[in-house]
């Protein structure tokens, strides 16, 4: 983060708000600019970018001004600028919306001031920032189910080799799914498997993992050697 | 454990073609002996069904069933593209010059004269099954799956949750958490994206710490609620 420019922009039609949200910035070293009408607000991102932008989403001029000025500004100014959007309107869709339309977070309305600080640091990490305390999280209720993106490096008829940017330890279990892995299996639902093996591919240094079919699996493996065989050209030229 | 299996990890399957009962009896024999699973078939059309059913790694069939032919395994096979790598014997009692070089150019890739010799036969399934392992097929485009393992959310606060898990996950990667914990936070419908590099906590296992994105007012203050401080 620069030193020389500590500007954050905000749009809200209400001055007492801005005046508030002044106070609270000022404390953190950040110089807060308010626009009052999304002209205003664009006549100033303009003239100096800022690190990052507060938009109340609910402007009394016309309903859902802010969702289209969060769409322009990411056609125009791209994703780099952190854009958060404060409202009181609170409904899940209304946020879901906004962070379609490009946001990065939410901020509920009215203002948290400790909720607020912690929220910008999050996209304007400073040294020495003291984060929030944790709360222990009762064991009983420590269970969840995690949801990631992997890519398939390639197929055999022993099993199937993941490429990731996360790291699969040996051991973990997986469910896959999705139109290739039904494809596969020919199954309607996910297929169930875990990782035999990981490593570091040196040329992509891109995560692997290994993870093999289970050999009593006759109606998978039958599955994978006729997807194999259908899918491979290695004989066509014999 | 039998020798199919300790040479390569994967039981091979062996589909036997043929209208002799006592055939495929000694067949089975032979072949389970050896180590492989054996599947048989009478008949054209249940040859076809065990073909599409279990794509078996070799077949072996004989010229004369019944009324058909083993010919007609190889059209079929050499029709169907998923099938067209299934490499195939045949087996006859009369053997002539004529036939042999018709199955051969039919698509056997050898021909196998009766009466059978136990050892002979295993000999062949063994040489012909090592010759044609499937090939790995490497995308050129990487499919994508999404995954879902399981995991731990050991700490919260209401920035963020400190994820437990056998998985290390890439920064600033998006991820969805579900559980009946943040169902009854109201925290599943948030977003969730991970921040910095995870710390070991045990060898493969690493805590991540997650962010939460558009967290409702709601929620933040059913976390601040829990109240047990760490």
């Amino acid at each position: 983060m620069s030193s020389t420019n500590q500007t954050i922009l905000n749009l809200d039609d209400d001055p007492d708000f801005n005046n508030i949200l002044r106070v609270i910035l000022k404390k953190e070293g950040f110089k807060l600019k308010s626009a009052t009408t999304p002209e205003e607000f664009a006549k100033l991102i303009n003239k100096e970018p800022p690190l990052l932008c507060l938009v109340d989403i609910n402007l009394d001029v016309a309903m859902g001004a802010g969702y289209q000025m969060i769409q322009a500004m990411r056609n125009r100014l791209g994703f780099e600028l952190p854009i958060l959007v404060i409202s009181r309107r609170a409904s899940q869709e209304d946020i879901g919306r906004a962070l379609e339309l490009g946001a990065n977070d939410f901020i509920p309305k009215p203002i948290d001031d400790t909720y607020l600080i912690q929220k910008i640091n999050q996209y304007l990490p400073r040294e020495n920032f003291k984060p929030l305390p944790y709360f222990k999280v009762s064991q009983k209720d420590w269970p969840c189910e995690v949801s990631f993106n992997l890519e398939i490096y390639s197929l055999s008829e022993f099993g199937i080799t993941f490429t990731s940017n996360h790291f699969l330890s040996k051991g973990t279990y997986l469910q896959v799914d999705g139109e290739f892995v039904r494809d596969l299996t020919g199954e309607q639902r996910p297929l169930k498997l875990s990782i035999h093996n990981s490593w570091i591919d040196e040329k992509s240094h891109r995560f692997m993992a290994f993870s093999e079919f289970n050999g009593e699996d006759i109606q998978l493996l039958s599955s994978v050697r006729a997807f194999i065989i259908k899918n491979s050209g290695a004989r066509d030229n014999a | 454990m039998n020798n199919a299996r300790k040479g390569s990890g994967l039981l091979k399957t062996v589909l036997v073609i043929d209208d002799d009962l006592d055939t495929l009896a000694f067949m089975n024999k032979i072949l389970t002996n050896a180590g492989y699973e054996f599947l048989q078939a009478v008949s054209v059309k249940e040859s076809q069904i065990t073909i599409q059913n279990f794509a078996p790694h070799l077949i072996l069939v004989d010229y004369k069933l019944g009324e058909e032919n083993g010919f007609e395994i190889l059209n079929y096979l050499k029709s169907v593209n998923s099938m067209r790598l299934i490499p195939v014997v045949m087996m006859s009692s009369t053997v002539n010059k004529k036939l042999v070089l018709q199955a051969l150019s039919s698509g056997a890739l050898e021909f196998i004269g009766k009466p059978l010799k136990a050892a002979t036969i295993v000999q062949k399934v063994k040489k012909i099954l090592k010759q044609h392992e499937l090939p790995t097929i490497i995308f050129k485009e990487s499919p994508k799956v999404l995954a879902k393992c399981i995991a731990e959310t050991i700490k919260i606060n209401e920035m963020n949750v400190l994820l437990q898990s056998s998985v290390k996950f890439d920064t600033k990667t998006p991820l969805k958490i579900d559980s009946a914990f943040f169902n009854n936070l109201g925290a599943n419908n948030c977003r969730f994206n991970t921040e910095g590099e995870p710390f070991v906590a045990n060898p493969g296992v690493y805590r991540t710490k997650v962010n939460f994105k558009g967290m409702n007012e709601n929620t933040a203050r059913k976390i601040r609620n829990i109240k047990v401080q760490t």
